[in-house]
């Protein structure tokens, strides 16, 4: 089977898939008390014939069945409801909010992905100390959830040392231009992404020194030292190509882990993004806003799971 | 003869253990193939890796001896100084040819990382064709994956990279075992004719006698780690000497004799409980009281206190 069918076939597959995911996310929300009337009014003594009236002009007097029917009817028209709480589209809140988000988990993504596989083959390839010291490292920082690491990050970076901001992707008085506001930018990113790639870099340098060890064992390994191959050829020829594919399972399969990881770190850091909407929307008992980031998040890790096999299938030809 | 490979006392241990090659020489001359014998675990493949400066566990080690390579002794050199001989002027093969590729690498990149590893970047695709042409394989298969070739043909890709930089000397350590009995005929074949044609001094481990008869002009027999006789092929055939090499000899099938093929009672000791004086005597049928204590010295070709008796 050739890679393009295999791919539109996984893309169909992903279809029904998402559809149990927003009637499920549906049901669930709806089974939660309260709804975005109670939080519109508040605690403001309102008559109860006005509530009705509202729930009405909202539909949400109608009938569970028919709310999903809806709901999942302005989903195929790729309609994400209206915000409440906010008084806009939804998909212009989210169009809004989703640049941060994606600064954020790629600079991640990027800094866990070249820094776990760099630790990970050196530990291997050097052993001793060094790899001692990166598994202990791995281990330590993988037990470390993002919410915790980031405010010790906060208390000790912004409020101990104050050398970075803490709160926020850029100034409140706005952004510098040119240079200037770049570096801004990276002063603002540093402590999220690194509080974001902390356990996702652990998780790849350990399946990473994992790998390498293996392959740096294998016959294979020994014949390329046998025509003259250098360690470092050696390394990156054979050793990054085999311990490849296993390292981008890793990676892509855990790609929940830094959505979730990006909720909690926006949260704590005021990060202006996607997961930091979520938690404002839940505390708004804004639906429309919840299920839309639910299903992206979804959608997100179902095509990153999707490209992981595709690239799994790219780098080893010999998975059918 | 001038001896491309001259092996010297070579002596190999495990750091604070036991001794694996306890003091072997062989020499190998351009256009020879010299057959290296002996059952499993006699250290045969410890010499090669001896030879090539690569060990399976860093514990291992060259404890005294010289390894002559064109007149160089080897374990003298510098790590880098060894690196850039091997695949140059030593190539070696390996037994299992679905191991010993890259599974993610084709054909074609092997050989080329054999020209690449010494510098050789120009005209690559020319001189993967030709090195694939030398060892009878189409230029078609330098896109094919280790999967999609047969074992033969993924030998032939191992010895088209090992010979890709047209070294002085070939190691090849049971390169048939692995294959059926079909194909092993075509790469002796390719063997002696590198030997042959281009002066290539073959250093072949393996085994199987059979292989031996075929493919080598002299040959070692190789005991727990020591030489126990060494001969011309016709010689050892004809009229071996060594109790050890009879008993080999016995054991392979001679399909003109009904009788079933001797086999040779007991295995070879392992390295940490070597028997003291000659280390076949505890499997041998002429041992003598002197053979327990004394290890015998090599003399005229055999190392045992029975030749001749
Ligand atoms: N990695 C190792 N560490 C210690 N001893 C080893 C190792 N590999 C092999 N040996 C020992 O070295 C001896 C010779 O092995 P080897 O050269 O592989 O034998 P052969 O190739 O003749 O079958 C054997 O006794 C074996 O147990
Ligand atoms: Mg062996």
């Amino acid at each position: 089977m050739s890679l393009l069918s295999y791919t539109l076939r996984r893309l169909l597959h992903a279809i029904p898939l998402l559809l149990a995911v927003a009637v499920l996310n549906f049901c669930l929300i709806a089974a939660a008390p309260g709804d975005p009337v109670t939080a519109l009014i508040g605690d403001f003594p309102a008559p109860a014939e006005y509530v009705a009236k509202m729930r009405q002009d909202y539909g949400l007097d109608q009938p569970l069945p028919v709310r999903l029917g809806r709901y999942l009817q302005h989903l195929a028209s790729l309609d994400l409801g209206y915000s409440f709480a906010n008084r806009m589209p939804v998909s212009t809140l989210v169009a809004a909010r989703l640049g941060a988000t994606l600064k954020l988990t790629g600079t991640a993504l990027a800094v866990a992905a070249v820094l776990g596989v760099a630790l990970g083959l050196l530990a291997a390839r050097l052993g001793g100390w060094v790899d001692r010291l990166v598994r202990f490292g791995a281990t330590l920082s993988y037990a470390m959830p993002e919410f915790w690491l980031g405010q010790l990050l906060i208390l000790a970076f912004a409020i101990g040392l104050g050398w970075l901001p803490s709160q926020g992707a850029a100034p409140l008085r706005g952004a510098a231009a040119g240079w200037a506001g770049f570096v801004e930018g990276l002063r603002y990113l540093l402590l999220p992404a690194s509080a974001l790639a902390l356990r996702y870099l652990a998780l790849i340098a350990r399946i990473t020194r994992a790998r390498a060890v293996e392959v740096l064992r294998a016959d294979y390994v020994l014949a390329a030292r046998a025509r003259g191959a250098s360690e470092t050829r050696v390394l990156l020829d054979h050793v990054l190509r085999n311990a490849a594919p296993s390292v981008i399972t890793v990676i892509g399969y855990n790609a929940g882990l830094l959505l979730a990881g990006s909720a909690l770190t926006e949260t704590v850091f005021g990060w202006p993004g996607i997961g930091r909407l979520l938690f404002d929307s839940i505390a708004a008992r804004d639906t429309p806003t919840m299920l839309a980031i639910l299903l992206m998040v979804s959608a997100s890790v179902v095509i990153a799971n999707l490209l992981t096999d595709v690239l799994h299938r790219l780098l080893d030809r010999r998975v059918a | 003869m001038t001896a491309l490979l001259d092996i010297d006392a070579l002596r190999v241990a495990v750091a604070d253990g036991p001794t694996l090659v306890d003091g072997i020489s062989l020499s190998v001359a351009s256009g020879q193939t010299l057959g290296l014998v002996g059952e499993s675990g006699s250290g045969k493949s410890m010499t090669a890796h001896a030879v090539l400066g690569l060990f399976p566990a860093p514990s291992i080690q060259v404890t005294s001896g010289a390894i002559r390579l064109e007149g160089i002794d080897l374990t003298r050199l510098s790590a880098d100084a060894r690196r850039r001989l091997r695949g140059r002027r030593i190539g070696m093969v390996f037994q299992d040819p679905s191991s010993f590729l890259d599974p993610l690498l084709t054909a074609g990149r092997h050989i080329a990382e054999a020209f690449r590893a010494h510098g050789v970047t120009p005209d690559l695709a020319p001189r993967i064709q030709a090195a694939l042409a030398r060892v009878d394989l189409p230029a078609s298969v330098a896109g094919r994956f280790p999967h999609e070739l047969s074992g033969g043909q993924r030998q032939r890709v191992l010895i088209a990279a090992a010979l890709a930089m047209d070294p002085a000397v070939l190691i090849a350590d049971e390169p048939t075992t692995a294959l059926d009995v079909t194909v092993q005929a075509g790469i002796l074949d390719l063997l002696r004719r590198e030997a042959a044609a281009r002066g290539l001094g073959v250093l072949l481990i393996t085994h199987d006698l059979g292989v031996v008869a075929e493919t080598c002009n002299e040959v070692a027999v190789m005991y727990a780690g020591r030489i126990v006789e060494q001969a011309t092929v016709h010689r050892l055939f004809r009229a071996p000497r060594h109790p050890y090499t009879q008993g080999l000899l016995a054991s392979v099938l001679d399909p003109g004799r009904d009788a079933a093929p001797f086999a040779m009672p007991g295995a070879v000791p392992p390295s940490h409980a070597m028997p003291a004086g000659c280390r076949f005597h505890p499997r041998c049928p002429l041992v003598v009281d002197q053979c327990r204590t004394i290890p015998p010295a090599m003399v005229d070709g055999v190392a045992c206190w029975r030749a001749g008796a």
